[in-house]
């Protein structure tokens, strides 16, 4: 499964392609990590900015080049040219806007049409807030095509490191992967209620016990 | 490499500086806009090496077909065909090509085969099928073509408009008529011939009759070539786990249930799963599943039989069925059992898991069924009591919920709970008596080991229980707990009372027993959880009722609880101790003294004491504390004597800070004196939850039993200083000070009203966020509620600031972004205003709008934003606005309670109207109009009640203005009466507008932009009729609460 990772330095240096309509908070969510060592290409006309971020594991440091293809998702632009070598993918939605899930595996089957079999985390944005659209019940998507799915909201943190270690784990091959050194956040801007994600998680448990819909249009 | 492959390599590159890009992006994109594009683009496809480039040239074919495609003439068409075939038969069939491109040139020709196929393209698949005999290569990219049309025509997961899956259904069905047989010989020829050669395309192969199997003739694969060539490459590792994908898919194919149950037993799985080597994890999960499928296939089969046994003998449109006998599909479900028990016990928990659905599904089956089970059934259920509790054994003796290994065992922990949960309901009596087996031995076994170990060490761990067995035999009993609801039936009751009986028993015994004496962590979680479910079923006219408590509260007071040195045991008896208190209450007040005893040290607000009990364990003892001596009531004396013991330190230390403004020394980042004045001010808080100025049934207790207020008083006069004192950092004090002024209310009841004009003086002055400002609405309608009448002169006082305050915050500088948490905020605010509004009316407190000061201006606010509430987008919003209206009508109008002179006049000249143009707008959907016509009938009906005559009059002058005719006007003003059913006015008025807007469709329809602008007119005129003519005089400066707001 896992694809060969080329080694830049004396650390693995993987492409990570961060997909998802517009608006679900892609580029809030990798700005949420400051790496101090490598600063951020942001390239407006094209709208897709690389953003190096480096993870300390206990197999060692890897380094993600997160492709943030902002303003990319309708036309123009280089569309599904910019998943081209892509290593490893996160597919972001938010969990306020039922259309932004409903776009998902659309997004899902540009992305294995040009990377193939790799490992991809399936991330629903913005549990913090209250008036929640796409309920855990309803997120089923990713267990069709084996992807990981967190729920996560950048603006608390909430999750934030989830991914990638999922991601780092997938790629080196290494079941027992963690983070030994926890990524450098900026604050939390707000509080998650943790409660409430307790109760989100139990929902999402039972769910997975349930046989998978042929058609989740009706539920949405 | 020439100017036009570098300008696309550089647009790709985040290295390239962004002046470079932008030109090499003008240069791109002038080649995409012009016409021939796509030309110059097939000729370079032939000529680049670079895959950037292919990408390019592909995104121009890929635009051109989905938006260009009708607008091509003959000639170009049939270029553009026959260039795109041109390149694979010249390239992609010579050289191997990466594979994003190889699936990109896919995904392209079956675009184009979408829009062509059948008609304009009738030759497609001979165009490929053609060419498989040149090798590897053709075969390749033809399954990769075959998976592309799965993606684009067929699969269901990707979201599609209504007119595309229409077309989809087509070309499918073009499809099964014209090509499938021989595409299905091609995958048959392929896995006969490529098996040694490429497993790489037998895989594809696989893959692609997955995604086909579910929707093509099943007989073209189950069948006698099809299936010996499947359990052949079962063999093959690399290639297994595909194959039984295939099985899957199969099998979960949808036809009636006969033929589904004759399917499964044709394909064998008992043979097939033991004729695999299931050597790998990956690979034994997969036939879980597999096998999981097949159970859950079999009993739906079952079910849809028994319920509609004819729908066997359908016409079924693939297999030949030869119905089965009930005996036969009891075997086959027999069969699958077998298997499943295996796979279910399995030591890996993902093997467990693959087959967890089908063990749900079982169970459930067992649970509906009328008759009683059987034997066998019995048997089953009882090995699967043993499974579970195996599955369930924790296999270290502390779990960290951040491992995923350690939670993933954690969920499915709670999935087996369930299982165990249902077949509780099932076998009360088995799983009972299995429960108190398993229980007693681990108390048997425990007690052994103490003594034999104060003989002998040597033996102790011999003779030792395991953690994990005492661990989970309780952690069952205290899942029975969930269930004990769940008794239907006769005899429910009897059940559920032994039941009860039982828990109680079994707790003694724990708590009698040295089990709670571990040093396992996940045992004493476990342990004091249990406790405090069921200590509350010992019955208490029990002569030893008191002993018992003694019993069980001791563990939670020394070092095997509060005092354990593990802190996570200690953290979680700390909270179950509380909940165990209050759930009890007054029984557990003989223990107060000894509680006391032993949670002093845990009392002490200080930063040495809390790095050992952190502050929020901390304020579980204060809480059960304040409840123990709040219910009890108490003689004052005694009373006061434990306020004393308790809150001294607290109160004294709160004033020392607050007099000596010892916070002036703290800095940003030690902030050692705000921190511990919040957590005084949660302490004292927190303690005060166990008192209340009323009765259960809310009526204000004698002022005798109300000593311990003074307590809380003088603890306010100081809190309430503290947001003006500390007016930096102090986001949390005013948080906390939030809390303690809502606890207030409770606590303190009538004796807090003298103070409410400074505290809501001090917390508006202090509030910049808006979400305190919410927050502020909130205590102040909690006020309403409790104290009615008794709030109008301070409401009267502070109602002008407050509203000002929050339409200040509701019209910011600057719009904030749409879904940003800023006009989120706000739009929470908007509610919160409108329930203030209406509150303050239903706790019958309509003086205070209508008092002097607030008449003239504050009031006529409040109607503009009761008016524009009508009209919001915000169901709530707009149904509050109504309900507030009502509720004004009630109390104003002559005979109300506030008669206000000209009120009426207000209604009719601007409330009326807009109750029909709310009405009668095309901006409400249907569902939205039935909740406001409820409201609008209530109000019209209110009236009639107060000004009867008077509002007939004015309806036979304002009726005909909505283009009523005078018959219709009889019978609503008749209807209206107070004599009539409120019902058949409701129908009368919903039919009525019902007519009238399907009236104005057609009117819209024959003018739509016409009809469109005028309605925008009336909106305006209603608004600003509204302002400039109302009775009431006075100066709107216009609030702009937004009509539109959500």
């Amino acid at each position: 499964m896992a694809e060969t990772i080329p080694v830049a330095q004396d650390f693995p240096t993987v492409k990570l392609v961060l997909v998802g309509d517009g608006g679900v908070g892609k580029t809030t969510f990798v700005q949420r990590h400051i790496t101090g060592e490598f600063e951020s290409r942001y390239i407006p006309t094209l709208g897709v900015a690389v953003h190096p971020l480096v993870f300390y594991t206990n197999f060692g440091k890897i380094l993600f080049n997160i492709w943030d293809t902002a303003g990319q998702e309708k036309f123009g632009g280089l569309r599904d040219g910019y998943y081209i070598q892509g290593q490893c993918a996160i597919i972001m939605f938010d969990v306020t806007s039922r259309n932004s899930y409903k776009h998902c595996p659309n997004w899902h089957s540009d992305l294995t049409r040009v990377c193939e079999s790799i490992p991809i985390v399936l991330c629903g944005n913005k549990v913090d807030v209250k008036e929640r659209k796409v309920k855990p019940s309803q997120i089923n998507f990713h267990r069709r095509f084996n992807l990981s799915y967190y729920d996560i909201s950048a603006k608390s943190n909430y999750n934030f490191e989830k991914p990638f270690i999922w991601l780092a784990s997938k790629l080196t091959g290494q079941k027992n992967l963690e983070l030994v050194q926890q990524p450098t956040l900026l604050p939390p801007e707000t509080v998650v209620d943790p409660n409430l994600m307790k109760q989100y998680s139990d929902q999402m448990a039972q769910v997975a016990t349930l046989p998978i819909p042929d058609d989740d249009d009706d539920q949405i | 490499m020439d100017e036009f492959e570098k300008a696309i390599i550089y647009t790709f590159d985040p290295s390239v500086s962004e002046e470079i890009k932008q030109k090499a992006l003008n240069y791109t994109d002038s080649i995409k806009n012009s016409p021939d594009a796509w030309k110059f683009c097939l000729d370079k496809l032939a000529s680049t090496n670079s895959i950037h480039v292919k990408f390019f040239c592909f995104h121009i074919f890929q635009d051109l077909i989905l938006y260009k495609h009708g607008s091509l003439n003959e000639q170009d068409r049939q270029k553009l065909k026959a260039g795109l075939i041109q390149w694979y038969k010249q390239h992609l069939l010579i050289q191997n090509e990466d594979a994003a491109i190889k699936n990109k040139y896919a995904q392209v020709v079956v675009l184009l085969f979408k829009q062509e196929y059948p008609d304009q393209w009738p030759e497609f698949f001979d165009e490929f099928l053609g060419t498989l005999n040149s090798g590897p290569l053709s075969i390749d990219m033809f399954l990769r073509i075959l998976k592309s049309i799965d993606e684009e025509v067929v699969s269901f997961d990707v979201y599609r408009s209504q007119t595309e899956l229409a077309q989809n259904t087509f070309i499918k069905d073009t499809l099964r008529d014209r090509a499938i047989v021989r595409i299905v010989k091609a995958w048959y020829d392929i896995l006969a011939h490529y098996q040694q050669v490429s497993p790489t395309l037998i895989n594809m192969t696989l893959q692609n009759i997955k995604y086909y199997v579910g929707w093509i003739d099943i007989n073209l694969i189950v069948n006698d070539q099809f299936i010996p060539i499947f359990w052949k490459i079962l063999n093959s590792r690399a290639l297994r786990e595909e194959v039984c994908e295939c099985f899957k898919e199969i099998i979960n194919k949808g036809m009636d249930p006969s033929a589904k149950l004759s399917l499964i037993k044709q394909l064998q799985i008992t043979a097939l799963v033991n004729y695999a080597q299931l050597d790998e994890i990956e690979f034994v999960v997969k036939f879980g599943n597999l096998i999981n499928l097949t159970g859950m296939e079999i009993i739906r089969g079952m079910e849809t039989l028994q319920t509609k046994p004819n729908s066997g003998t359908g016409v079924s449109p693939s297999l030949v069925v030869t119905p089965m006998t009930i005996q036969e599909i009891d075997q086959l479900l027999d069969e699958i059992l077998d298997l499943f028990f295996k796979f279910f016990n399995n030591e890996s928990d993902e093997v467990s898991y693959s087959v967890y659905g089908f063990a749900g599904l079982y169970i459930n089956k067992l649970k509906n069924l009328k008759q009683p089970l059987t034997d066998k059934q019995i048997q089953h259920i009882t090995m699967m009591v043993q499974i579970v509790r195996n599955k369930m054994r924790f296999h270290k003796d502390s779990l960290n919920e951040k491992l995923e290994e350690d939670n993933k065992f954690l969920e499915y922990r709670k999935d087996l709970s369930n299982i165990f949960r249902n077949i509780f309901r099932i076998c009360p009596e088995m799983v009972g008596s299995f429960i108190q087996q398993s229980l007693t031995t681990i108390v048997q076994q425990q007690q052994q080991n103490n003594s034999s170990s104060t003989t002998s060490t040597t033996t102790k761990t011999s003779l030792s229980t395991n953690f994990a067995d005492i661990e989970v035999s309780i952690y069952l009993l205290f899942q029975l707990g969930e269930s004990i609801g769940g008794f239907t039936g006769s005899g429910a009751e009897e059940k559920q009372q032994q039941f009860e009986k039982f828990f109680a028993q079994m707790i003694i015994l724990l708590a009698q027993s040295q089990i709670a004496q571990t040093e396992h962590q996940v045992v004493s979680l476990i342990y004091f959880e249990t406790m405090v479910r069921y200590t509350k079923y010992i019955p208490q006219q029990s002569g030893e009722y008191q002993q018992y408590l003694g019993q069980i509260l001791s563990a939670f007071l020394d070092k095997r609880g509060i005092h354990n040195r593990d802190p996570v045991v200690r953290k979680h008896a700390g909270y179950n101790l509380n909940k165990l208190v209050k759930q009890h209450k007054v029984q557990f007040f003989p223990f107060t003294n000894a509680i006391i005893e032993s949670i002093k040290n845990h009392l002490i607000i200080s930063f040495d004491i809390q790095k050992e009990v952190p502050f929020e364990e901390q304020l579980n003892f204060y809480e059960l504390l304040g409840v123990l001596i709040g219910v009890s009531n108490l003689p004052p004396q005694e009373e006061q004597r434990y306020l004393d013991t308790i809150l001294r330190d607290a109160m004294l230390r709160l004033e020392e800070i607050t007099k000596k403004s010892l916070y002036k020394s703290d800095s940003k980042e030690q902030p050692f004196f705000t921190t511990q004045l919040y957590q005084l001010i949660m302490v004292i808080g927190t303690f005060s939850k166990g008192f209340s100025a009323f009765t259960p049934t809310g009526q204000p207790k004698p002022e005798a039993s109300c000593q311990y207020k003074k307590y809380f008083l003088s603890a306010l006069e100081h809190i309430i200083q503290l947001p003006h004192q500390l007016p930096v950092l102090n986001d949390e004090i005013k948080a906390k000070t939030f809390v303690y002024m809502h606890r207030m209310v409770e606590c303190l009841g009538k004796d807090l009203i003298p103070n409410l004009l400074q505290i809501i003086t001090i917390l508006l002055a202090q509030v910049e966020k808006t979400e305190s400002l919410q927050e502020l609405i909130l205590f102040i309608n909690q006020c309403s509620a409790k104290f009615k009448e008794d709030m109008v002169q301070p409401l009267i006082e502070f109602l002008q600031p407050v509203v000002l305050r929050v339409f200040k915050s509701l019209n910011p500088p600057q719009t904030p972004m749409a879904h940003s948490d800023e006009e989120r905020a706000i739009s929470d605010l908007k509610k919160a205003y409108y329930q203030f509004i209406y509150q303050t009316l239903l706790n019958n407190l309509s003086a205070v709008f209508i008092a002097p000061r607030n008449l003239s201006s504050t009031f006529e606010q409040i109607l503009s934003t009761l008016s524009q509430g009508c009209f919001s987008q915000s169901e709530s919003i707009q149904k509050t606005s109504f309900q507030a209206i009502k509720k004004m009508i009630d109390d104003y109008s002559p005979g109300g309670l506030h008669p206000l002179a000209g009120f009426t006049k207000f209604i009719y000249d601007q409330i009326i109207p807009m109750f029909f143009q709310v009405l009668l707008s095309e901006q409400f959907a249907e569902f939205t109009t039935n909740t406001i016509l409820g409201e609008v009938v209530k109000s019209l009906r209110a009236l009639t009640l107060k000004v009867g005559d008077e509002f007939s009059s004015y309806l036979v002058m304002f009726l005909p203005t909505i283009s009523m005719q005078p018959d219709q006007i009889q019978q609503f003003i008749k209807l209206l009466s107070p004599q009539a059913q409120q019902k058949e006015f409701h129908e009368y008025l919903k039919n009525f507008i019902k007519l009238k807007k399907s009236q104005n469709i057609v009117l819209n329809n024959q003018n739509n932009q016409n009809n469109n602008n005028n309605n925008q007119i009336n909106n305006n005129n209603i608004t600003s009729s509204l302002i400039s003519q109302s009775n009431l005089n006075g100066n709107l400066n216009g609030n702009h609460l937004g009509v539109n707001g959500h």
